[in-house]
């Protein structure tokens, strides 16, 4: 123990240099794109030699931008409707299951792991093979199908914490089991639903390969259309929005760990 | 109402360890029982059955006249206190009580009055607003009672209900139980594993071990005439004197009994005499002064095992110190061999 003690004491500082390098590495892209989305220029050039909301304002009236973004809260929004029952549905039954829950488990948390692009290709060619045509609709799926592992993940740490003995005296004081859902089960993790459904959504609305595979033309979502600005104009309106992007990303983050907060 | 409790031949695997091995019991209406044991007896697997909550291998269980095997806990009508009071963190006092209300669908107006008269019963009548959290242990353990009894169930399981207390409040709430289950008439297995707890509440025990029930009596039953050498021991302090030839060690008394084999004298059961009264002599090796008794340990000429002897401190005309001579008699009392297992 007293020889553990002494080597954290030795080996802090290295591990405190790592750990500010990695966020610092991580926040550079931030420090970056955040002066140039305030450029008064008409390129993407760092530092920006003139700055203005000029770029902001284009963004916020232009229909293609506009349209980009509602495509992506449609589609971010159904996914979620979809992701939260399932990975709810996941987190409460597994809870029951006693034998090969570690398999279900991995079964359950695989999206999270496998390539996104073969997600993107397996949706693609599946669809046509049951003879539809993929599109929004597959997209939303997908994009749930990647989702749900994140809620399961968020619901199952908040039911970690309820007592099991509660569905058990819900049932010997009378109710059954969609009133032991409905009374008590689902109550007491409601907070962690709530938080892990705004996860799923910051994932989904954020979410690129999936989009960029399965949107089609005309219908792109709101990451689709940044990729295919980029790739053909370098104008400081895709910084603007990317900025946009990462300040509701990190509200979302935010608004789930207040949700997710455990009570003392 | 009052209802029986049979339990007939219950046998328990749980993955693949027999937790009950022919479990027998017989629970009269109206009737206070303790299951008393150590952990691993099976007492807590037996009331898990009775609620619904553990699968049987075989035997049958029957609630008066209705046979509960396959019944959803949900369908039982047994109120069940758990050991941590599973109490709903998300409602009220209030909301807690009128839970079992709801799943029976009584009319409002019934389930507030059913309520009070249940806080009214565990002497908490003003907390039903509060939330469950603001509570006290010992009222938690109140208002669990309350709600496990608020629709008037056939049968009141309590599993280690006093664990969780401090000592003091646990012998305030022993009596508060008794109380409770006396006004109420409800059918009453409690499972602990502490004995005075078991033979101060209960009007039969029923001591477990290795997944069987060993014997089943009055408090006073089990512990003057304990069956075999395990409830001996297991109920307070005992002094195992062997049997010969229908006789035991030393003192000589006559036993009942099977005439080999060993045989029980409390501590209290020896009385500390002078030379001229005493049967046995002994050596005192030790001596704890525990405020209302005195408890000696002694080597007894003849005897195979240490003796304890307790006394009243001011009975005694000096204290003994290690190494007097003293001499022991039985204070009487019918002696019995206990059954081998």
């Amino acid at each position: 123990m007293d020889e553990l003690r002494a080597t954290l004491r030795r080996t802090a500082p290295v591990v405190t240099t790592a750990a500010c390098l990695i966020v610092v590495f991580l926040l550079v892209p931030l420090l970056v794109i955040l002066p140039v989305s305030f450029s008064a220029g008409t390129f993407l050039k760092f530092p920006p030699s003139a700055l203005s909301t000029r770029w902001f304002s284009e963004v916020f009236t232009d229909p293609d931008w506009q349209a980009s973004f509602l495509q992506s809260l449609k589609v971010a929004g159904v996914a979620t409707v979809l992701a939260v029952p399932a990975g709810t549905g996941s987190a409460l039954g597994l809870r029951r299951v006693t034998r090969g829950r570690r398999l279900l488990r991995t079964v359950l948390i695989a999206p999270m792991v496998i390539p996104q692009l073969v997600l993107a290709l397996g949706l693609y060619l599946g669809v046509q093979d049951l003879g539809g045509t993929a599109g929004v609709k597959t997209l939303m799926l997908g994009q749930a199908v990647l989702a749900a592992p994140l809620v399961y993940l968020t619901v199952s740490s908040g039911l970690a914490s309820v007592d099991p003995a509660l569905s058990r005296a819900a049932q010997s004081l009378g109710h059954r089991w969609p009133s032991v859902l409905l009374r008590v089960e689902l109550p007491l993790v409601a907070r962690s639903i709530a938080g892990a459904a705004v996860l799923a959504f910051g994932l989904c609305f954020d979410e690129s390969v999936l989009s960029y595979y399965l949107s089609p033309p005309g219908q792109e979502t709101l990451p689709t259309r940044i990729w295919l600005q980029a790739s053909q104009q370098a104008s400081p309106a895709i910084a603007a929005v990317s900025s946009l992007v990462i300040g509701l990303a990190i509200a979302l983050i935010g608004l789930s760990a207040i949700l997710t907060r455990r009570k003392s | 109402m009052s209802v029986s409790v049979s339990i007939t031949a219950l046998i328990v695997h749980l993955s693949g360890t027999r937790i009950l091995d022919q479990v027998d019991l017989i629970v009269p209406a109206g009737s206070f029982v303790t299951l008393l044991g150590p952990s691993g007896s099976g007492k807590t697997t037996t009331l898990n059955v009775l609620a619904g909550f553990a699968e049987t291998t075989s035997g049958h269980v029957m609630l008066g006249d209705r046979p509960l095997d396959g019944l959803p806990a949900s369908k039982r009508d047994i109120g069940f206190v758990f050991q941590n009071y599973a109490l709903f963190p998300h409602l009220t006092v209030a909301q807690n009580v009128e839970f079992p209300l709801l799943a029976r669908k009584i009319p409002k107006e019934r389930r507030r009055e059913l309520v009070a008269g249940a806080l009214e019963l565990v002497h908490l009548p003003e907390t039903g607003p509060r939330p469950v959290r603001s509570l006290s242990g010992g009222q938690q353990q109140r208002i669990a009672l309350a709600r496990a009894l608020v629709f008037s169930p056939s049968l009141l399981l309590l599993d280690e209900p006093l664990a969780a207390l401090d000592k003091q409040l646990r012998e305030a709430m022993q009596i508060e139980l008794k109380r409770i289950q006396r006004e109420t008439g409800t059918t009453t297995i409690a499972v602990t594993h502490d004995q005075a707890e078991a033979l101060s509440m209960s009007d039969l025990v029923a001591i477990m071990n290795g997944g069987r029930i060993e014997q089943v009596g009055s408090p006073e039953e089990v512990y003057r005439r304990p069956a075999t050498r395990f409830v001996a021991e297991f109920l307070g302090e005992a002094n195992l004197l062997e049997v010969r030839s229908g006789r035991v060690e030393a003192f000589g008394l006559p036993v009942q009994g099977a005439a080999e084999g060993t045989t029980i004298i409390r501590p209290e059961d020896l009385v500390l005499t002078d030379a001229a009264t005493a049967t046995v002599k002994a050596t005192v090796t030790g001596v704890v002064y525990q405020g209302s008794r005195l408890r000696l340990s002694a080597t007894a000429d003849g005897c195979t095992r240490p003796l304890v002897v307790t006394a009243v401190p001011g009975e005694l005309p000096e204290t003994p110190a290690a190494g007097d001579q003293i001499g022991l008699r039985h204070r009487g009392g019918e002696l019995r061999t206990l059954q081998a297992v």
